[in-house]
């Protein structure tokens, strides 16, 4: 009789589980609204962003249709010129067609000159042929490359702000290939993010380490003064604080003046509007992100671990390496990986103290979504971002879960 | 004639301050001799672990020196001083094997690897872990953790170990095995150890000789038998087992053996081991097993009538509290059995001891 009793037993066991996990669920259920909404929300519309291209097939509609389904290998037919010809006639009419007209201009530039000039002229055609007549009021349209470019543009979706994200673009014949050398920045922007990040990280390293390592091992007092001093900088905006630094960096600011007092160079350095000042600024911002979790860490591996390894005959070298890095890799990676990723994502210090080759990817970002408004651009490059930050997760596991199995020497 | 033990660690004068104005060690004189099991024994504060500390290297000595095999330790730096330590709290490597924390000390010393795969095995062998060496040190248990440290310890074969209160954080039980086993240990290797402690159990059943510290300072060193039997001063008495103590003045004295007059008037026969002076203060000592109740009518130095207070069972002995001399707290410890069932709080009873085990000291 042991058999019905225990599933009984089971049953009973799984209603309260499923009460539990219900119960549970309803506790976090504002937290995942608040991050779908917040988060997921935000990132989903920047994807949508980045691919949606509906203007020309807004104002354009029969154009679009039928150059989507021209093979692009030879001049459009009669009904693509009639469609253009009746369609920018309503249109800038309805004053709608420079929406169009902009989007063609990010295909070739000049190109929204060119339909704003046929839209003034437009009435001059009154009949067929069209083909004709719209190549005798601008012999361009009677170039293909124009043609393509529509075709490019009928939407209603493009890859076209993805590649040119990685200096790719698409050719007419779908194959995709290198940019232009007029628009192939934006890899150098990304490569100039991750290089300015890697050498502000190795930066914060080489001050944050030693630094949290004091602030762990000193006496109470003066590990909780070196703490409120890394923490200190939190208090003040992101933006005062760069400000700071660009009163400070000055041909005539403070640290220059000290070096010169101090005989240390004899002209004052050029600090500000370089890449020098950029560091600094930099590193200064970044260095609690990775002295904090550093100092959890090193704080809970205890103070006779060094000691036990030098009493079994480890000189300080190796017994640093062997025994208390091993030991805090969990908090240097993860101090690592945040001061990385909030570097790649800089915009203030690098546009208020950086000079113009100085910017990073955040700088076009904002160039295209405010100055621009090219959000198509701008999403792209921001999933660019996205996805590079995205990539050094693995890295962080495996620094993080490694952190108790690495072995040196 | 007895050849000079062998000294293997000399300290001469030493002295240790950290703030500069109170010794934690002061004039410290101590010789280890080789194979020998040394317990320093005292209450927490009393410099002991400072001692082990500077032995090892961790403290700088402010003033005196050490000495190791005659050669002075003062510029020697820890890794080379080959003292495998045992910590209170273990101290092994969590990022590492069982088998990696024992083979560290050998790593460190770059010796082959089939050399290192053989010891470190035989080392785990010695302390009973054989097969564990895969382990991280958190899946062992308390006790597996202090043998992994102990093998790691002894496997270089260091000139000595020093243990820093190894097994204060083991339940009783424990303990008390690994008491026996670490001195079964010393007994095979014969290594030499310097252990400390504040269990004056633990450093009764384990060493070969103790060193008793208070404040600072040695009050005595000696075999366990004669810091328990014959402790130098009133400190040594009270701390290294139970005692009753009283406060007297010396009334006359016969060779070793010696009058007492207690404050309450009572007259107390005692022996004292160096020559006392009539009308001295003294401290007598007496070991609450040595005092019996309802003693044998030959036993006629020191008899007393007292009162029960109060009796504890504790299994295989009961402790009472008698009232006597205008006190209620001298304990006497009475062997279980028929006589002790007797003993009721509040009876009148005579108590007795002999004046052999009553010691007159010098007042702390």
């Amino acid at each position: 009789m042991t058999a019905p009793a225990g599933s009984n037993l089971e049953v009973k066991l799984r209603r309260a589980q499923r009460r539990r996990s219900f119960t549970s669920f309803l506790l976090v259920a504002p937290l995942l609204l608040f991050i779908l909404v917040v988060f997921a929300g935000p990132i989903l519309s920047l994807l949508y962003f980045s691919i949606d291209d509906p203007k020309l097939a807004e104002v354009m509609p029969r154009t679009a249709k039928i150059v989507t389904a021209w093979d692009g290998a030879e001049l459009p037919g009669e009904d693509a010129y009639a469609a253009v010809v009746e369609e920018i006639r309503t249109g800038y009419a309805n004053r709608t067609v420079a929406a169009a007209a902009m989007r063609l201009n990010y295909e070739i530039s000049g190109f929204r000159s060119m339909v704003m000039r046929t839209g003034r002229k437009i009435r001059r055609i009154t009949g067929p042929p069209y083909r004709d007549a719209l190549i005798g009021l601008d012999e361009r349209w009677g170039d293909i490359t124009y043609w393509r470019a529509i075709k490019a543009s009928a939407g209603p979706y493009t890859t076209r702000y993805l590649l040119a994200a990685v200096d790719l673009e698409r050719r007419w014949d779908g194959s995709v290939a290198k940019a232009p050398p007029e628009r192939t920045i934006y890899v150098e922007y990304l490569q100039r993010t991750f290089w300015i990040s890697f050498w502000v990280l190795a930066c914060c390293i080489l001050i944050g380490y030693p630094m949290a390592y004091l602030i762990a091992t000193s006496g109470r007092r003066t590990s909780r003064i070196l703490l409120a001093l890394v923490l200190l900088p939190f208090w003040t905006s992101l933006l005062v604080r760069t400000a700071a630094w660009v009163v400070l960096l000055q041909n005539k600011g403070i640290v220059n003046d000290f070096l010169l007092l101090a005989g240390i160079v004899d002209e004052p350095l050029t600090l500000i509007f370089n890449r020098t000042g950029v560091y600094i600024a930099m590193v200064h911002i970044l260095l609690p992100f990775l002295v904090l979790p550093l100092y959890a860490v090193m704080r809970n591996v205890p103070p006779d671990q060094l000691r036990a390894a030098a009493s079994l005959g480890a000189r300080p070298v190796a017994a640093f390496l062997s025994v208390y890095l091993p030991q805090t890799l969990p908090g240097l990676g993860a101090g690592c990986i945040l001061v990385f990723i909030l570097s790649l994502g800089f915009y203030i210090t690098p546009a208020l103290i950086g000079g113009a080759s100085d910017q990073m990817l955040s700088y076009l970002i904002a160039e295209f979504a405010t100055r621009t408004g090219n959000w198509g651009m701008a999403s792209a490059i921001a999933i660019l971002l996205l996805l590079s930050v995205a990539a050094l997760y693995p890295v962080y596991r495996g620094l993080v879960r490694g952190g108790t199995g690495f072995r040196f020497g | 004639m007895t050849a000079a033990p062998d000294v293997l660690v000399r300290f001469r004068n030493v002295e240790k301050t950290y703030d500069g104005q109170v010794n934690v060690v002061d004039r410290l004189n101590l010789e280890i001799r080789r194979g020998e099991f040394l317990t320093l024994l005292g209450p927490s504060g009393s410099g002991k672990t400072t001692i082990l500390l500077m032995l090892a290297g961790f403290e700088a000595v402010t003033a005196g020196d050490i000495a190791l095999n005659d050669r002075s330790l003062a510029n020697v730096p820890p890794f080379r001083r080959n003292m495998g330590i045992v910590f209170q709290n273990y101290a092994l490597f969590p990022h590492r094997s069982v088998f990696q924390n024992v083979a560290f000390p050998l790593v460190q010393r770059r010796i082959a690897r089939t050399v290192i795969r053989e010891k470190v095995e035989t080392a785990l062998r010695m302390v009973d872990l054989a097969g564990l060496g895969d382990r991280r040190p958190h899946q062992l248990s308390g006790g597996q953790q202090q043998r992994v440290a102990l093998a790691r310890a002894l496997v270089f074969e260091p000139e000595m170990v020093l243990m820093d209160e190894p097994l204060g954080a083991l339940d009783r039980k424990l303990r008390e095995q690994m008491q026996i086993e670490i001195k079964h240990l010393h007994d095979e290797l014969g290594m030499t150890v310097a252990y400390v402690t504040h269990d004056q159990g633990e450093a009764l059943t384990m060493s070969d000789r103790v060193a008793i510290m208070n404040d600072g300072l040695i009050q005595q060193v000696g075999s366990p038998h004669e810091v328990y039997e014959e402790p130098a001063n009133a400190f040594v008495a009270g701390f290294v087992g139970e005692n009753n103590g009283f406060e007297g003045v010396i009334e006359n004295t016969d060779g070793a053996e010696c009058a007492v007059r207690l404050a309450s008037g009572d007259l107390v026969r005692a022996r004292s081991d160096t020559p006392r002076a009539r009308g001295e203060a003294a401290i007598l000592s007496l070991r609450p097993e040595r005092l019996s109740i309802n003693p044998p009518e030959d036993m006629t130095a020191n008899r007393f009538e007292a009162r029960i207070v109060e009796v504890i069972y504790f299994g295989a002995h009961n402790r009472a509290r008698l009232a006597m001399a205008g006190r209620d707290d001298i304990v006497a410890r009475v062997p279980a059995g028929a006589a002790s069932d007797t003993l009721l709080p509040g009876a009148p009873v005579t108590i007795g001891w002999s004046s052999e085990h009553c010691r007159v000291l010098a007042p702390a």
